[in-house]
C-alpha cells in the first residue's frame, strides 16, 4: 500500500535563488499559488476600481459629467470629461464602454478564475498528499503567461482608439469594427490568448496531478480536489471553443476573413454560439471550485464531516455536464425555433436540481454539528444567503418568455453580480479566511474580519439587490445615461459598491499585515485535521519545499469524530 | 411655444380659402383670391396642434434635475399587450413554484445557525453523514418544479412565436437598426399607391434635429416586426409590451403583439452597439385606427415638405429668401393641392419647429448646425441667444409667407402655375 512507502528526499544540490530571483525563478506549486493569489487579489482591486468609474458614471441618471457640462455652457470652466466626448443627446459613452468591457474581463479573467486557480495550485497537491503538480514548469509558465496577457489588456487603454469597447463578449460585428485604427480589441483578444492558454495548462496539470499523484482511492478523493478536477475538465474542454471565437474576431479584423460578416456570407450568430459555448462553462469554472472548497470550510467549522459526500460528487459532475449543453440561454432573442429555446429552458432549469443538493447537503453537514462562526464560516453562510438569491433570479431568467423581458437588462446584470460577488466572490473570501494560515503561516485577524464580513455581505446584497429592482423597472444594461425613474435603485447600488470595495480594501491591509502577526507554529491551527479528508493540516504552516517528508497517514477517513476530538 | 408656432402655420390651411393681401415677397405674378368658403382657424390650429402632440411625443422631456424621463411602463407595472400579461402570469406562477426554495436554505441556514452555534457546553456533535430517504426527496421535488414550471411556459412560448392563424388585419413593420437609429418601413403602406414599383412608407430620424422618430401602432391590431439590422447586432423592446428581439445583419427575426392600450410606450436598443448605445431609444405610440391612417397620410407627404424646410434654412449668416419658400411652397402645392396635402404641409412645418424646439442638446451643436449658426466656441451663451434670435425671425417670416403663397397658388390651376414659377 501506498501508504506505507517512505518517499525519498527531494535532492537538495539543485542551485537555488533566494529573493526576488527565488520568485521569478520558482516551481514550487506553494509559491505559484501565492503568486496567483498575490495577483487575483491586485487584480481584484483594479477591476474594483474600474466598477468605481462605472458607478462615478451611474451615480446620478445624467451622470455628473452632464451636470458638469451645463455648468460649462453656463460660462463655467471646461469640465474634467472621463467619459462623456460630446456630441448627441446623451453624450458619447465610448469611454463607459471601454470601462464596462475592462471591468469584466479583469474580474472573469485575471480575479475570479485565477482566485481558484491560486488555491487549486497550493491546496489540492497538499491535499491529495502530492510533492508538487504533475508538471511544475508548465504551472510557472501558466502563471507568467497571465502576466502578458493582463499587461496587453490593461495598457490597451493607452493606445489609439483605447481598450475594447465592445463589451467582454465582443459581439461581431461591433468587435470588427474599427480595425486597423483601433488596436485596442486586437490587443484584448491576444490577451485572452494568452489568459485561455494559460487556464488549458493549468487545467491539463490538475487533472494529472489528481489522477496520477494521489494517494488516496477515488472513493476518499477530498471535494476540493474533486471540483478541481470537473472544473479542469471543463477549461480543458471549453477554453480552446473561446479561443477559436475570439480568433474568428481577430482574423476577421486583420485578414480579411468572413467569418462573421453577413454581407459577405459569414454569420454573426455563429460567434455568439461559439462564444457561449466556452463562456457559459465559464460561469460553472468560476465557481465549482469555491463549492469544493466552502464543503471543507462547513464541514470543519461544524465539527462534522460533510453530509452525502457520493451526493456532492456527483451533483458537481453533473453540472459540469450539464453546462455544456446549455449554452444558448444567454441568447434566446437571437430568434432560435421555439422548440430549440425550449429545451435550453427546461436544461437551464435542470441545472437548479444538483446545485439544489450541493445547498441542502451544505445545509445537512451544519445540521447537529457544533458550528464554531469564524470568520471563514460567516463568508461561508454569507455565501449560501446570496447564492440562493441570485441562484432564484437564475430560475427566473432560464424562462425564455420571461427572459424575453428581462434579456440584457440590469435584472441579469444583479443576477450575475449577485452569483459572482455574493458566491465567487464570498467563496473566495471564506476559502482566503480558511487557507491562509496554512498559506502564509499567519493568522488573518478575526476582528477586523467581521467588519470585512458584514461590510461586504450588505454591500453585495443592497447594490445587487437594488440592481435586479433596476432591471424589472426596464433599465437595459450597458447604458450610461439612464432615465430618471431608476435613480433611486442605482443610488442604492452605489452605496453598496462603496461598502463592498471598503471591505476589500479592509481585507487588503489586513492580508499585508498578517505577516506581521506572531508565526503559527502547529499543523493544525484550526485543530480539525480529524474531520477533514485531505493531507494539508498534516504538515507545517506554511509546509516545506517537499510539502511531506513522507508520504502522510490517510487522515481517520474511517473513523468518525467524536467528542474526545474536539478542542 | 411649439403650440404657438403651429397655431400661426395652421393658418396656412384657414387661410387658404380666406381673404388675403398678395404677399410681396416672391417675384411670381399671383390671380386673385377665390371666395371665402368656411374653415375656422381656431379648429384647424388645433387640430395640428394635437396631431403634433400625438404623433410627435415630447419623449426628450427632462425631470427637474435635467435628466430623461421614462415614458413608457415597464412589463412588471403595466403590461398592455396579452403576450405581456401572458408573460408577467408565468413570472409570477414559476415565481411562486420556486418560492419555497429560495425561503427553505435561508429560514433552515438562520435556524442552524442558532440552534447549533458552539456555546462552549461541550454537547458533541452529530455524526451522520447520509440520508439516503432526505437525497432523494431534495432531488425529486426541485425536478417535479422544473416539470411543473416548464408546461405553461412552454404554452405561452407558443403563443408569443407567432400570430394566431385566425389574425386578420396584421400591420407588419419592417424595423431595421443601424448605428444608432431604427428605421421602421410601414408594410402595404405606400407612397405612392399607384406606382408600379411601389415603395413603402418609412420613419426613422426626424430631419430636423435628427432624433429617433416614433412607431405609430394601432391599439387593437396585431402587428408583426421584421427585425434586421444594417450593421451590428442591436435588440429592439420595449419593456410593456413584453417582446425583444435581436436585429442581426443578414437575418430577419420576427416578433409579434397586439396593442391595447392607447398611449406612448419606450424602450431602447438593448444590444451593446457602439459608442452612442444609449441614445438609441424607441418610442412607439398607440394610437386609434384613424389616427393611424392619418399619420400614414401625414408620412407619405412628407419627402415634399421638405423643400420648403430646406428653403428656411439659409447659409450661415444670411437672412431667408423669400422668394425660396414661395418658389418651394408652390412646387409641393403644384405636384398636388388637395385638402390633405396642404394639412400634411401645415402639419410638418408646425411638427419641425416643435422638434427643433425641444430640450436643446448639451452643447447646443445640433440646433446651431440645423439654423446655420456660426459657432463661437468660446461663447455659448451668445451662441445660444443668436440660434433664439434665427429661430425667431424664421417663425416670422412662415407666419408671414406661407399663408397668402399657399392661398394664391391654391386658386391656381395645375397647368398655368409652371410658367408663372420659371
Amino acid at each position: 500500500m501506498e501508504r506505507s512507502a517512505i518517499a525519498p528526499m527531494p535532492s537538495l544540490e539543485i542551485k537555488r535563488y533566494t529573493g526576488i530571483m527565488d520568485w521569478l525563478t520558482t516551481v514550487d506549486h506553494k509559491k505559484i499559488g501565492l503568486m496567483y493569489f498575490w495577483f487575483t487579489v491586485t487584480m481584484g482591486i483594479v477591476g474594483g476600481a474600474l466598477a468605481g468609474l462605472i458607478r462615478f458614471q451611474l451615480a446620478t441618471p445624467g451622470a455628473v459629467i452632464e451636470t458638469l457640462q451645463a455648468a460649462h455652457l453656463a460660462g463655467g470652466p471646461e469640465p474634467f470629461s472621463l467619459f462623456s466626448n460630446g456630441g448627441g443627446i446623451f453624450g458619447d459613452q465610448d469611454r463607459f464602454n471601454q470601462m464596462v468591457t475592462m471591468h469584466a474581463s479583469v474580474m472573469i479573467f485575471f480575479t475570479i478564475i485565477p482566485g481558484f486557480i491560486a488555491f487549486m495550485n497550493y491546496i489540492v497537491p497538499l491535499m491529495v498528499g502530492a510533492r508538487d503538480m504533475a508538471f511544475p514548469k508548465m504551472n510557472a509558465f501558466g502563471f507568467w503567461l497571465l502576466i502578458p496577457s493582463a499587461m496587453l489588456m490593461l495598457s490597451s487603454f493607452f493606445v489609439q482608439g483605447g481598450a475594447a469597447a465592445s463589451g467582454w463578449t465582443a459581439y461581431p460585428p461591433l468587435s470588427i469594427l474599427g480595425h486597423g485604427t483601433k488596436p485596442g480589441q486586437d490587443m484584448w483578444v491576444m490577451g485572452v490568448h494568452l489568459a485561455g492558454v494559460s487556464s488549458i495548462l493549468a487545467a491539463i496539470n490538475f487533472i494529472v496531478t489528481i489522477a496520477s499523484l494521489k494517494v488516496m482511492k477515488w472513493r476518499d478523493l477530498p471535494l476540493f480536489a474533486w471540483a478541481t478536477l470537473f472544473v479542469s475538465i471543463m477549461a480543458l474542454i471549453a477554453t480552446p471553443v473561446l479561443a477559436a471565437a475570439v480568433t474568428m474576431v481577430l482574423l476577421d479584423r486583420n485578414f480579411n476573413t468572413t467569418f462573421t460578416i453577413a454581407s459577405q456570407g459569414g454569420d454573426p450568430i455563429l460567434y455568439q454560439h461559439i462564444f457561449w459555448f466556452y463562456s457559459h462553462p465559464a460561469v460553472y469554472i468560476m465557481i465549482l471550485p469555491g463549492f469544493g472548497g466552502i464543503s471543507h470550510v462547513i464541514a470543519a467549522f461544524s465539527r462534522k464531516r460533510v453530509f452525502g459526500y457520493l451526493g456532492m460528487v456527483l451533483a458537481t459532475g453533473s453540472i459540469t455536464a450539464l453546462g455544456f449543453v446549455v449554452w444558448a440561454h444567454h441568447m434566446f432573442v437571437v430568434g432560435m425555433p421555439t422548440w430549440m429555446q425550449y429545451y435550453f429552458q427546461v436544461a437551464s432549469l435542470a441545472i437548479g436540481v444538483p446545485t439544489g443538493i450541493k445547498v441542502f447537503s451544505w445545509l445537512a453537514t451544519m445540521w447537529g454539528g457544533t458550528i464554531r462562526m469564524t470568520v471563514s464560516m460567516m463568508f461561508a453562510c454569507g455565501f449560501l444567503c446570496l447564492f440562493v438569491l441570485g441562484g432564484f433570479g437564475g430560475l427566473i431568467l432560464a424562462l425564455t418568455a420571461v427572459d424575453y423581458t428581462l434579456n440584457n437588462t440590469y435584472f441579469v446584470v444583479g443576477h450575475f453580480h449577485m452569483v459572482l460577488v455574493g458566491g465567487s466572490v464570498m467563496l473566495l473570501f471564506s476559502m482566503t479566511y480558511f487557507w491562509w494560515p496554512k498559506m502564509s503561516g499567519h493568522f488573518l485577524s478575526e476582528r477586523l474580519g467581521k467588519w470585512v464580513f458584514w461590510l461586504m455581505f450588505i454591500g453585495v446584497f443592497i447594490a445587487f439587490f437594488a440592481m435586479h429592482i433596476s432591471g424589472a423597472n426596464g433599465m437595459a444594461r450597458r447604458i450610461a445615461v439612464y432615465y430618471s425613474d431608476f435613480r433611486f435603485s442605482n443610488y442604492l447600488t452605489t452605496v453598496g459598491y462603496l461598502m463592498t470595495f471598503t471591505s476589500a480594501c479592509l481585507f487588503f491591509g489586513d492580508l499585508i499585515y498578517s505577516y506581521r502577526r506572531p508565526k503559527i507554529t502547529v499543523d493544525d491551527p484550526w485543530q480539525i485535521n480529524d474531520i477533514q479528508q485531505s493531507f494539508e493540516w498534516a504538515t507545517s504552516c506554511p509546509p516545506p519545499v517537499y510539502n511531506f517528508a513522507k508520504v502522510p497517514p490517510i487522515p481517520i477517513l474511517e473513523q468518525i469524530p467524536s467528542h474526545d476530538h474536539k478542542h | 411655444m411649439p403650440r404657438v408656432m403651429s397655431l400661426s402655420l395652421a393658418l396656412i390651411l384657414a387661410l387658404l380659402c380666406a381673404h388675403g393681401t398678395a404677399a410681396d415677397g416672391p417675384s411670381v405674378v399671383l390671380p386673385a383670391p377665390p371666395s371665402a368658403t368656411s374653415a375656422a382657424p381656431e379648429s384647424a390650429s388645433a387640430r395640428i396642434d394635437a396631431d403634433v402632440k400625438l404623433f410627435n411625443p415630447d419623449v426628450y422631456r427632462l425631470d427637474d434635475q435635467g435628466s430623461p424621463v421614462f415614458p413608457g411602463h415597464s412589463l412588471f407595472v403595466e403590461p398592455v399587450t396579452e403576450v405581456a400579461r401572458q408573460v408577467l402570469s408565468a413570472t409570477w406562477f414559476s415565481a411562486l413554484v420556486f418560492l419555497p426554495f429560495l425561503i427553505l436554505p435561508q429560514v433552515l441556514l438562520l435556524v442552524i445557525i442558532f440552534k447549533f452555534k458552539d456555546r462552549g457546553d461541550g454537547r458533541a456533535p452529530a455524526t451522520f453523514l447520509t440520508h439516503h430517504k432526505l437525497e432523494v426527496i431534495w432531488t425529486a421535488i426541485p425536478f417535479l418544479a422544473v416539470l411543473i414550471v416548464s408546461i405553461p411556459t412552454y404554452y405561452v412560448l407558443e403563443f408569443m412565436d407567432d400570430p394566431p392563424k385566425e389574425t386578420k388585419d396584421l400591420q407588419v413593420v419592417t424595423v431595421t437598426g443601424k448605428q444608432f437609429a431604427w428605421m421602421y418601413e410601414y408594410k402595404r403602406y405606400y407612397v405612392d399607391p399607384n406606382a408600379d414599383e411601389k415603395v413603402c412608407l418609412q420613419s426613422s430620424l426626424d430631419p430636423v434635429n435628427q432624433l429617433q422618430e416614433p412607431l405609430l401602432l394601432t391599439k387593437g391590431r396585431s402587428v408583426s416586426f421584421n427585425l434586421t439590422s444594417q450593421d451590428v447586432t442591436h435588440a429592439w423592446w420595449v419593456p410593456a409590451f413584453g417582446v425583444k428581439k435581436s436585429a442581426i445583419t443578414g437575418r430577419f427575426t420576427n416578433v409579434w403583439f397586439t396593442p391595447d392600450t392607447l398611449g406612448v410606450f419606450k424602450g431602447q436598443c438593448v444590444e451593446l452597439c457602439g459608442d452612442k448605445h444609449g441614445n438609441m431609444i424607441i418610442t412607439t405610440v398607440v394610437v386609434e385606427r384613424d389616427e393611424f391612417e392619418r399619420y400614414m397620410t401625414l408620412l407619405r407627404h412628407r419627402d415634399d415638405t421638405v423643400p420648403v424646410w430646406n428653403a428656411l434654412q439659409p447659409p450661415a449668416g444670411k437672412t431667408v429668401p423669400a422668394g425660396a419658400v414661395a418658389k418651394a411652397v408652390a412646387a409641393f402645392l403644384q405636384k398636388g393641392d388637395s385638402p390633405e396635402r396642404q394639412y400634411a404641409l401645415s402639419y410638418w412645418m408646425a411638427s419641425n419647429f416643435s422638434s427643433i424646439q425641444r430640450v436643446p442638446p448639451p452643447k447646443g451643436s445640433s440646433i446651431a448646425e440645423v439654423l446655420g449658426v456660426a459657432h463661437p466656441a468660446d461663447d455659448h451663451l451668445a451662441r445660444d441667444k443668436q440660434i433664439d434670435e434665427v429661430i425667431r425671425a424664421k417663425r416670422k417670416q412662415v407666419d408671414e409667407l406661407l399663408p397668402a403663397l399657399a392661398k394664391s397658388l391654391a386658386a391656381l390651376p395645375a397647368a398655368a402655375a409652371t410658367p408663372i414659377l420659371r
